[in-house]
This record gives C-alpha cells, sequence and structure tokens, in this order.
C-alpha cells in the first residue's frame, strides 16, 4: 500500500510540476498580452483577433487605433503613423458587430490599463458598415474566449495550460525567429492579383429577389440601439477623443445586393441617419467614401465589398486633408443623391450579361 | 459541466474526491458517514449538472418530482401495476416530446434526458418486481443524479448501484484503487480528447463533403467514425468508471472490445453492453424473448433494434440503422441454429478473423447511416467509395491529424523529404486506432490488472497533462475571406 502512495504523490508532483512550468512560460512571454506588455526580442506572432485584441488594447502603448470589421484589416498602421502623426494599433474584428466594437472599446478607454496610463486616446478610426448596425446589440460575430475579456483569474488557466497557446503562440515563433510586422497584421490573404473583375464576378452570386420592399424606417430601430448601446456612449464619455467615423466603399456590386434584396430606400435612410446622430458631436467627424469613382470598377474589389490596400490608404490621407468628409446632413443628402445617380447609371445588365 | 473540462479536472473533481475520501477516512460513525457521503453526492450530481443550462435542472428535477409519486403510489402497494405502466409511459412521453419537439418545433433537448429517464424507468419497474427491497429517498436521488453516470451511463440496475456503492462507504482509504483509478482516468481523458476529436476532424470534413470525397477519403471518412464514436463513448464511460474506481466502487462495465466481435450478436454483447441489458430485461423478456417460437423470437429481436434505433435519435437514418442490426442479427441467429458442427481449430480461428473483419465492416456501413444527415447523404458517400477515383488527400481531411507536438517532430527527420510526409500523421493515427481497438486490452481491464510502478505512473501523467493542455484551443476564425 505504501508504493502506491508513493507513485500517487509522485504522479500528482510530476502533472504539478508540468502545469506550472507551462504556466510560468506563458505568463512570462504572454503571446496574447493578457498580463503585461510585450517581452522585448520575443517575436510574437499576432493573427488572431478574436484572442490578441483585448490585451493588444489594454498592454500597448498607442494613441489611437483602428476599430472595425474586414473593411479595416488592410490598413496599415505606419500610413497612421506618417500621415497623421498617431501610433495607431489595429483591433480589427473580420465580420465584427456593433457589440464587438464596444467590447473591444471597453478595454481601451479603461483607464486602469497600462495603455491608457501611458497615453490617452487621440484618435479613434472606426470604419461603420451599415449592413451590421441591425444586428442583435447583445450578439457578438463569434463566440469569445471569455476568459480573456473578463476579470476572473479563476478561468485563466485555459490561457495558461493550452497546448495552442504553447506551440502556435510560443513554440512556432522561436523556431521560426520571426514575428508578425505589427504594422500590417491581420492583412488579408488576397494578393494583388486577386483585385480584379475576373476574380470578383467569378465568385459573385447575386442575392434571391426579395418580392416586399422593406419600409423606409424598418432599419431604424435596431440601428438606433445599437448606436445608443455600443457606439455613441464612448463618444459622450470621451470628449477629448477624436472620433473618426468612415462609411467604407463597398463596390457598385453592394447597391445590386441592396436592390435585389428591396432596402434600398430603407439604406439611403440608415445612412442618413446614422450620420445625422453622429454629426451630433463636437468630437465625431464623418466620412462617406461611397460616392468614390473606384466603386464602379470592380478590379479594385477582391469581392463585392472588400477594396485592395491602397484605398485603405487614400482612406487615410482623406482622413489628413478631409476630402470625402461629410460636415452636415445636407452634404450627406448630397452623397446620397450622388449614390443614387451612380447606381441608377450603372449598367448592371452589360455586366451580368458577360460571361466571367 | 463535462468532464473534458478544465473546471471538472481541475477544480470539481479533485475537490469532491478529497471531500469524499476525507469524510469516509476520517468519520467513524457509520450512519452520520453515510448521511454525509449522501448529502456530498447529491450537492456534488446537482453542481455538476446545473453548469449546464438551468433549463435542464428544471426538467430534471419535475422529472424526479414526477416519478417520486409515481413511486410512492406503488409503494402503497394498490393498483401497482397500473400505477407501474402509468410511471413507464408518461416517462416514455416526455422522453418522446422532447426527442420530437426538437425536430418539430425547435425546441431543446434536455441534457442526458434519454439516459435519466432510461434510469426513472428502471427503478419503477425494478420496485414492482419487488428487486428493491427498501425505498429510501436519497438512495434513489443519487441513484438518479449520480454524476459520473448521468449524462450518458451506464444504466446500472438501482440494486447493483446502491450495493456497490454502500460497501464503498464502509471501505478505508485504499492507495490502489486511486492509482489505478487515475491511470483508468488518463486513458479514458487520452481515449476522447486526443483520439476521438482528432478522427473527428477529418470525419466533419468527410461528412460535409461527400461529394468531392476521393474513393480513400470516403473509406477512411467511414473507418474513422467508427474509430471516432468507439474512443468518444468508452473514453467517456471509462472516465465515469475511474471516478467511481477512485471511490471504491465499481460500474458496470459499457464497453468491452466491441470491434473485436466475431459476430454481429457478440457484437452487441461488447457495445453498450448496458443499453443491450436494459432492452433484453424491460423490453425483450417480456415481449416472450425467446421463449415463444422461432418467428416470435426473430420478431422481437428486429422489434428491439428498430426500438433502439429510434432511441438513438430522429429521422429515417436511425431507423435504417437500426433495421440494418436487427437484419443482420436475425440472419446471424439463423445461421447460428442450422451450423453446429465441429471444426478444427485452424478453421476455426480463421472463420474468427474473417468474422471480425465482417463485422467491423458491416457496423461500419451501419454506422455511416447513424452520422449521415440523409439517407441519400450515406448513400453517396457508399457510391464515393467506388468512383471517387484515386487522389492525394484534401489538406482539409489529413490536416486535423498533424497535430503541433507529433508535426513539429516530424518536421525535424527525414521524413520531409517525402511527400508522404503531410499525410504520416493521418496514417499513425489510423494504424495507432487500429492497434488499440484490435489488439488492445479493454482499457478498465488494463487498469485493473497492471502492475502499477515508475513506468505506469509516469504513463499515466503523460496522459493526463497531454489531454488536459489540449482541452482549450485558441479560437480561430471560420471566416476566411478575411
Amino acid at each position: 500500500m505504501k508504493s502506491y502512495k508513493k507513485y500517487f504523490f509522485i504522479l500528482i508532483s510530476m502533472v504539478l510540476a508540468v502545469f506550472i512550468i507551462c504556466g510560468g512560460i506563458v505568463v512570462y512571454v504572454d503571446p496574447f498580452f493578457h498580463f503585461h506588455t510585450p517581452v522585448a526580442g520575443f517575436p510574437y506572432i499576432v493573427d488572431n483577433q478574436l484572442s490578441q485584441n483585448p490585451g493588444m488594447a489594454r498592454n500597448m502603448a498607442y494613441d489611437g487605433c483602428i476599430i472595425g470589421s474586414s473593411m479595416t484589416v488592410n490598413f496599415d498602421t505606419d500610413d497612421f503613423k506618417d500621415i497623421l502623426g498617431t501610433d495607431t494599433v489595429k483591433l480589427s474584428y473580420s465580420g465584427a458587430y456593433p457589440r464587438d466594437d464596444y467590447n473591444i472599446l471597453s478595454f481601451v478607454f479603461d483607464k486602469n490599463t497600462y495603455a491608457r496610463k501611458q497615453k490617452p486616446v487621440k484618435q479613434v478610426y472606426f470604419a461603420v458598415d451599415i449592413p451590421t448596425m441591425t444586428a442583435d446589440p447583445d450578439e457578438t460575430k463569434y463566440p469569445l474566449p471569455m476568459y480573456l475579456y473578463d476579470k476572473s483569474v479563476i478561468n485563466d488557466v485555459k490561457y495558461l495550460i493550452n497546448k495552442d497557446v504553447l506551440f502556435e503562440y510560443i513554440f512556432r515563433p522561436v523556431i521560426r525567429g520571426k514575428g508578425s510586422d505589427l504594422s500590417e497584421i491581420y492583412f488579408s490573404w488576397w494578393t494583388p492579383e486577386y483585385y480584379n473583375i475576373q476574380w470578383v464576378m467569378h465568385n459573385y452570386e447575386q442575392p434571391e429577389i426579395n418580392p416586399v420592399e422593406t419600409e423606409k424606417d424598418g432599419l431604424i430601430e435596431r440601428t438606433e440601439l445599437n448606436l445608443s448601446r455600443n457606439i455613441l456612449p464612448f463618444v459622450e464619455s470621451n470628449p477629448d477623443t477624436e472620433f473618426y467615423f468612415f462609411f467604407p466603399p463597398y463596390s457598385i456590386l453592394y447597391w445590386n445586393n441592396v436592390k435585389r434584396e428591396n432596402t434600398f430606400e430603407a439604406t439611403m435612410k440608415q445612412y442618413r441617419y446614422v450620420a445625422e446622430r453622429l454629426l451630433g458631436y463636437k468630437n465625431a467627424r464623418v466620412f462617406y467614401f461611397q460616392t468614390m469613382e473606384e466603386t464602379l470598377d470592380l478590379s479594385n474589389y477582391a469581392d463585392y465589398s472588400h477594396y485592395k490596400p491602397a484605398i485603405n490608404k487614400f482612406m487615410v490621407e482623406c482622413f489628413k486633408d478631409g476630402k470625402y468628409e461629410i460636415k452636415s446632413v445636407e452634404e450627406m443628402d448630397k452623397g446620397l443623391l450622388t449614390v443614387r445617380k451612380m447606381v441608377a447609371d450603372f449598367d448592371y445588365a452589360d455586366l451580368f450579361s458577360r460571361k466571367w | 459541466m463535462l468532464f473534458n473540462s478544465y473546471e471538472f479536472m481541475l477544480l470539481f473533481l479533485p475537490i469532491f474526491l478529497a471531500a469524499y475520501l476525507l469524510i469516509r477516512t476520517k468519520i467513524k460513525d457509520y450512519k452520520k458517514k453515510e448521511s454525509l457521503l449522501n448529502i456530498l453526492m447529491i450537492l456534488g450530481s446537482l453542481i455538476f449538472y446545473s453548469l449546464f443550462e438551468i433549463k435542464n435542472t428544471v426538467i430534471l428535477c419535475m422529472s424526479i418530482f414526477l416519478n417520486i409519486n409515481v413511486i410512492n403510489c406503488i409503494r402503497l402497494k394498490k393498483n401497482t401495476k397500473i400505477w407501474m405502466i402509468a410511471g413507464v409511459a408518461v416517462n416514455i412521453a416526455i422522453l418522446f416530446f422532447f426527442k420530437y419537439s426538437v425536430v418539430y418545433a425547435g425546441m431543446f433537448f434536455p441534457v442526458a434526458i434519454s439516459f435519466y429517464t432510461f434510469n426513472q424507468i428502471s427503478y419503477i419497474v425494478d420496485l414492482y418486481r419487488g428487486e428493491i427491497k427498501e425505498y429510501d429517498l436519497m438512495d434513489y436521488l443519487i441513484y438518479i443524479l449520480f454524476f459520473p453516470k448521468i449524462l450518458q451511463g451506464p444504466l446500472m440496475g438501482f440494486a447493483a448501484f446502491n450495493d456497490g456503492l454502500k460497501k464503498a462507504y464502509k471501505d478505508d482509504m485504499d492507495w490502489e484503487k486511486l492509482m489505478r483509478g487515475l491511470l483508468l482516468l488518463s486513458m479514458g481523458l487520452f481515449k476522447k480528447v486526443i483520439l476521438a476529436d482528432t478522427f473527428a476532424k477529418a470525419v466533419e470534413y468527410g461528412f460535409s463533403a461527400i461529394p468531392n470525397l476521393g474513393r480513400m477519403e470516403a473509406i477512411l471518412t467511414a473507418v474513422f467514425y467508427s474509430f471516432q464514436l468507439y474512443f468518444d463513448f468508452s473514453g467517456y464511460c471509462d472516465i465515469a468508471a475511474s471516478v467511481c474506481m477512485m471511490m471504491g466502487f465499481e460500474l458496470s462495465l459499457n464497453f468491452n472490445s466491441p470491434y473485436k466481435a466475431v459476430d454481429i450478436g457478440d457484437f452487441w454483447d461488447r457495445w453498450h453492453i448496458t443499453l443491450t441489458k436494459f432492452f433484453t430485461k424491460y423490453v425483450y423478456i417480456p415481449l416472450g424473448g425467446s421463449r415463444k417460437g422461432q418467428l416470435r423470437t426473430y420478431l422481437n429481436i428486429f422489434f428491439i433494434f428498430l426500438l433502439s434505433g429510434i432511441w438513438h435519435g430522429n429521422g429515417s437514418t436511425f431507423v435504417v440503422w437500426g433495421i440494418m442490426h436487427g437484419v443482420l442479427s436475425i440472419i446471424t441467429r439463423m445461421l447460428k441454429r442450422a451450423k453446429k458442427s465441429e471444426e478444427n481449430q485452424i478453421v476455426a480461428e480463421g472463420k474468427k478473423i474473417c468474422g471480425t473483419f465482417f463485422t467491423f465492416v458491416y457496423v461500419t456501413a451501419a454506422w455511416v447511416f447513424f452520422r449521415a444527415s440523409s439517407i441519400s447523404d450515406a448513400l453517396l458517400l457508399f457510391k464515393r467509395m467506388f468512383v471517387g477515383g484515386i487522389r492525394p488527400f484534401y489538406s482539409t481531411f489529413a490536416d486535423g491529424f498533424n497535430l503541433d507536438e507529433i508535426w513539429y517532430v516530424i518536421k525535424m527527420t527525414p521524413l520531409m523529404k517525402f511527400s508522404f510526409a503531410w499525410d504520416f500523421c493521418l496514417w499513425l493515427f489510423l494504424i495507432a486506432g487500429g492497434v488499440i481497438i484490435f489488439l488492445g486490452k479493454n482499457a478498465v481491464m488494463y487498469s485493473k490488472e497492471c502492475k502499477i510502478n515508475l513506468g505506469t505512473t509516469v504513463l499515466t501523467a503523460v496522459l493526463l497533462v497531454w489531454s488536459i493542455i489540449s482541452f482549450s484551443g485558441v479560437s480561430t476564425f471560420l471566416y476566411m475571406n478575411f
């Protein structure tokens, strides 16, 4: 019986020892920046928005941040430094719902973090995706690894004793000896040759035609809920931060979707409503890129909405010089009128009659 | 709470076991000890179950309340048969209501309702038959709620369960059982977390991309599903058994190396043994079993498998699965009756090997219906086995096997010079799985019989650590465009 007791304690000691070593390595390197700032010289791999954004928001030094969906992943933060002079961190969530924006902004504006103790947030560059403004205000696009989002210490064990964290984010970068370029993290996999009309049209599928038109005010209620719950509270409580809200330039095919789904007028109203609400704040600037001529040329896109990186750089320049900025509801109406004309004049029949 | 979770392995189980063993060894007055242990069992089990959505617990409590009333009516000794039948009928009705409301009304399906409903039925019938000598509320509650078996069984009769538990209450601290239990726990976790979940990735891909599968992918999808199902379910049962072993008693054996079976009857004596026993005791024998002539016996067998198919899931695929097993069981029984001649040993051995091979192939084919979302999908998978053509594996099919801890080692070896290196892990898992299934000793038997020494201690530690650090992956995007 004594030997069984001995083996029992040997077993427990071995298991605990391995867990302590694993946990110790994870705490020291902290590949998700959950506990502390990056260790100097460690080649961090940053490729996981769900797991790494909260840590970056809390434990990196920055005074500007990029918030939004896949419409923001091709921003190069070096452009923000060069053109606008801000140290910007990219906190994109592909397919982000407004609740995802709320979650990450809560970390950004948390005064008790290392990031905020270093610098206040001067600018937030926020992509407003109109289609997602009708999402459930409490729903995130993907289930979140809550152990990285809540304040519980106990569930951090899921991070500390985690094979993927050890192998993918600690051992792999050590073996490779090369980490991610933080200015280009989360870049899309589409290489330049994918941005062409052949590729776009080959993969494009028109949505089913909805015979019932959505009422003009049909999208406003949900949009208002998302604005008031997930976005505007940050604008109101941080008057010293400048918010650059921008409507990304989806391609002309996006409007084909809107028309077939029979939400054209409702979407127009929704754009106007959001702009009007945002323009009510002194610390908010609004940019409407939908009127860009480039939206008519599908060779600027890899699908109906995702534009090439050069357009991201162009938008940064616009943030600097105010091009495409909307300063009043009247200007927004003018922009919407321009879009109406662009949609009306575009020869969809010709586009769809060709073989791709 | 799931067995393969940090909460269970690092918090619930150590605390529960420590409290159980402490009370059992430190308190000498048996009555007091029994009361405290009973309370611990019920409380622990309720916590374990309540960590699923609370509405599950509400349904469970309603089931318990209803059955306590039925039990009390049976105990009054008046119209006992009517109360027994009414109790069984209501339990079955509730089970069917939830099973079919999921399909037709989109309602939720309470966790483990199939298993605890069968336990309720078993208790009521055994009480009616006088197999339960004395009703005790605490004992009944522990029988229904006991956390190691509430989710997936095994389906034990009350008397065997209660006798074993009460005997264990009297035991002193037993380090040997603790160590053997930990060894079994590590093997169960390994089967579930490392083997079953790895096979599951290829299976998931295979069944979602049937029209695109090559010949070999289609065959392996079916084989991997057989492996996954066995490792998953038997791994769970091993963990349940290991917890009980550490507590000092034994749960009924549920899996006894089932793919070693030489015919379909043998298979059902080895696969989900307690379900087979349940159906035999409460359905097959009351229907007349084999006592009412050959035709009736075959009909009874067929009915049992049909019922088993319906119990396992909604839809025609499960019915086909049940029919396939029923038909082969009847044919096998007919053949066994017809042939009683003596055979020399070599022929007998050869027949055994052929029988094992044929049974595995047939059971695997039946599992395809069990897993496929429709009969046409299942048939298409079979078709792809013949017309899919020979081509390299899709990376999605093979990549799931490239676990970092193995893949990194392979990358450092000369194997990487060869093109087959990319699929090496897939074949490694197939061979390892096959060896464990067809040649390995049953995990429960092994844990009981093996010599505990430094080697087995290190093996236990490695399997435990490997499984536990694999619990939580890192959530990644399924959204491939960006």
